[in-house]
This record gives structure tokens, sequence and C-alpha cells, in this order.
């Protein structure tokens, strides 16, 4: 009967072994990119990894419904980014706790890495006071210096606009951190 | 802070994100996940497979002990049993929840079969055990647990040497039975139908002749040529 079954199911098992083989080899040239994603939204590297594994859980469900394989990268940054925004709102105490804990320690004896930290914290308060479309093409730019052209494939629009977002993005930063 | 250029605080940022790497357990975890989602899959498979055997084996029991237990049936009797039977002078009515063993003898008539209401078409019928089947009725009858008795009597025996129906059931005393004895008149099923013989009257055959003798109420049959000759005078 086991027998029975494994015939039945062999057609199957070897398709999806085919299709984790790939998926393994997906994981492993994106997992840096869905991480930091995670983590440009989360700032906790913890809960930047737990998304990413949620990301590829839902990535392996849905790889086979993925006709353009090339567009992986693409898919699973802007599903990651959704979930991580996700898990922010649903996180907002703990990532008040987080804030705090990340806030500069002004008694700290080493004055550099005091301004260092001060200078990330409002980096990032300003990222994140950037509009949703604005934020997520700077990440992407600053994530392992990636080109306007791979941002622009990543968010799915034209360079141009990629482009724009950047110099739009970059003014107001500028304005921000004056 | 504030006449820094941008493009130092993006290359911070740059430095930052980069500095963020998955940690050694993150590709088992996710690897891990993804095994855990593909498993019930191929779980289901198999799993229907393995479940096929005992639910085949609990619809065949359940098969097995809905079906009524079977008694001897006209069509299996012997010829001669119910010939046999016949010969029954002044039959009296045995009705035990068991039957007769293999020791028994073989003219034994079942006139009435009771078993459960689906099988209660063949009541009336009169049918014959052979000792063969008396036993293997036995075998049904003497298991309660697995056939529970009816409430009427499995079927009712008539027979003429009661005595040794009764000891023959005194055998199996661990079964629940019970034996009756009719009154001495034989029920509607065992009487006897008793066919009289029709007489019919001798046929004489004689000629026609003048003048006719008095047939005395004996039939006559003419000759066709003399019935042709009478119609044409």
């Amino acid at each position: 009967m086991n027998e029975l079954a494994e015939r039945l199911a062999g057609p199957l098992v070897t398709a999806d072994h085919s299709l984790a083989r790939e998926f393994e080899q997906r994981l492993a040239d994106s997992s840096g990119l869905a991480l930091r994603v995670a983590y440009s939204v989360l700032r906790h590297q913890q809960d930047a990894e737990d998304v990413a594994q949620e990301a590829f859980s839902r990535a392996f469900r849905e790889f086979h419904q993925l006709r353009d394989r090339d567009r992986f990268r693409s898919w699973l940054a802007r599903m990651t980014w959704r979930l991580a925004l996700d898990h922010r709102r649903g996180q907002k105490r703990r990532l008040v706790r987080e804030d705090r804990a990340a806030e500069p320690d002004v008694t700290a004896s080493h004055e550099e890495a005091s301004l260092a930290a001060e200078r990330s914290a409002r980096l990032w308060q300003a990222i994140d006071a950037l509009p949703e479309k604005l934020r997520i093409v700077v990440v992407l730019a600053s994530i392992e210096g990636q080109a306007v052209k791979d941002v622009a494939a990543l968010v799915g629009v034209p360079v141009g606009t990629v482009k724009s977002r950047l110099f739009d993005a970059r003014k107001k930063l500028q304005e921000m951190l004056r | 802070m504030n006449g820094e250029p941008v493009d130092n605080l993006l290359r911070d940022l740059q430095d930052e994100l980069a500095a963020v790497r998955p940690s050694p357990e993150f590709r088992a975890r996710v690897l891990a996940a993804v095994e855990r989602q593909s498993r019930p899959v191929r779980a289901w498979w198999q799993w229907l497979a393995v479940a096929a055997v005992p639910v085949a084996a609990v619809v065949i029991a359940m098969v097995a002990l809905r079906e009524p237990p079977r008694v001897a049936t006209e069509a299996e009797a012997p010829a001669g049993a119910t010939a046999a039977s016949n010969r029954l002078a002044a039959p009296s009515t045995v009705a035990p929840s068991g039957i007769a063993t293999p020791a028994s003898r073989p003219d034994i008539t079942v006139a009435q079969t009771q078993m459960r209401p689906q099988t209660q078409q063949a009541k009336g019928q009169t049918r014959t055990a052979t000792p063969a089947r008396g036993a293997a009725a036995i075998a049904t009858a003497t298991h309660p647990e697995v056939f529970p008795a009816p409430p009427e009597p499995a079927f009712e025996v008539i027979t003429n040497q009661p005595e040794v129906i009764r000891l023959m059931l005194a055998r199996f005393a661990s079964a629940r039975q019970s034996v009756l004895v009719a009154d001495d008149q034989p029920s509607d099923a065992a009487r006897e139908i008793v066919v009289r013989p029709i007489e019919v009257q001798p046929i004489y055959v004689r000629m026609l002749e003048d003048p006719l003798p008095d047939p005395g109420g004996v039939p006559i049959i003419r000759r066709a040529a003399d019935a042709a000759a009478r119609s044409e005078k």
C-alpha cells in the first residue's frame, strides 16, 4: 500500500524536489536582500529574521505560481516590505521600547560612538518620516549600493521614476536633517 | 550634522545595512519552515492509502455482522427429506432458540422460520433441516454474544420425538434457549393435507342398436358415421 502511495505521489514528489532545489538556490541568493529590507523597517535583527523567514515561507507556497522566476527578488522584496510594515504595526509597543533603548547614551564614555549612534538614529527617524514610495527607493538604493536599474526592477517601476523619487527623497532628507 | 551632505548620511545607511547579515541558523530555519509546509501534501497521499486498509476492514466487518445467520433453506434440503417429513404421524411442536445436532434424526421438519424481520418472507414455508444445516444453525444460535437472540423463537421444529430434541438442547445449557412443547394438537402448518381421490365413472363404448337399451346412467358415445346419417335425415 505504501508502494502504491509512493508511486502515485512519485511525480508530485519529483516535481516538489526540483522546485525545492530551485527554491533553495533562490534562498541563498536573496536571503540578504530580504533580511535587509526587513531590517530597514524594523531595525531589529531577530525581528527582521522572523519576517524574512515568513516571507520565504509565503514565497515557497506561491513559488510554483510565479511564471517569471527572474522577478523573484522583486517579488520577495515587496512581500518582505509589506510583512515588515505589518509586523511593525503589530509590535508598536515593543518597538517604542526598542527605540528608547536605541537612543544615544549621553553618558557613554566614547564620544565618537555616541555621535555615530545619534547620527544613525536621526537618519532612521528622517527615513521613517519619508512617504512610503520614497522610503523604499532610498532603502533599496542603500542596500549594497543597488543601482538605479536594479532598484527599478525591484520596485517594478521605470528607471526614470526611481531617479525622480530618489531626488525627492534626498531633498526631503536634506530639509529634515538641516 | 546640519552641514553634512545627504550623500554621507546615505553612505552611513548603506554601511549599516551592509552589516546586517543573516545568522548562521537563518537558512536552516527557513528550510525547516518550508519542509513543514511541504510535508502535509505528501502525507495526505500516504495517509489516504494507509487509512484505506482499516476502513475496508471495518466496512467488511460491519457487513458480515449485519448479515443474518443462515438456516436450512428449501432448495438446499434433500429431496427425500421432504418425503420423510410426510410420514410424521402426530407431530409435536418444539420451539427452541437452538436446533438439532448432527446426532439428531434427519427427518426433522422446520415448519416455520422466523429469523429477523427482513427474512420473514420465508415464514410459513415448510423446510427441512439436515444434520449439517442443523449444526450450522447451532453454531449461530449458541453464541448469543455475537448473534443476540431475537425476542421470538428462532424457528419452530415439528417432530414426533420431542424428548430427543429436548435432550439434545440440554447439552447446550450455556446458550440462552427455551423449549416450548405445544399441545397435542398439531399446528396449522404441521397439519397434513389430505387429498382425496376423485372418483371417475367407467366409460363404456357400444354400437348403437334399435331399440336403444336403457343406458342406466352410463354415457353413450355414438359412432361418427351414424351421427352423420342422423343429421341428414
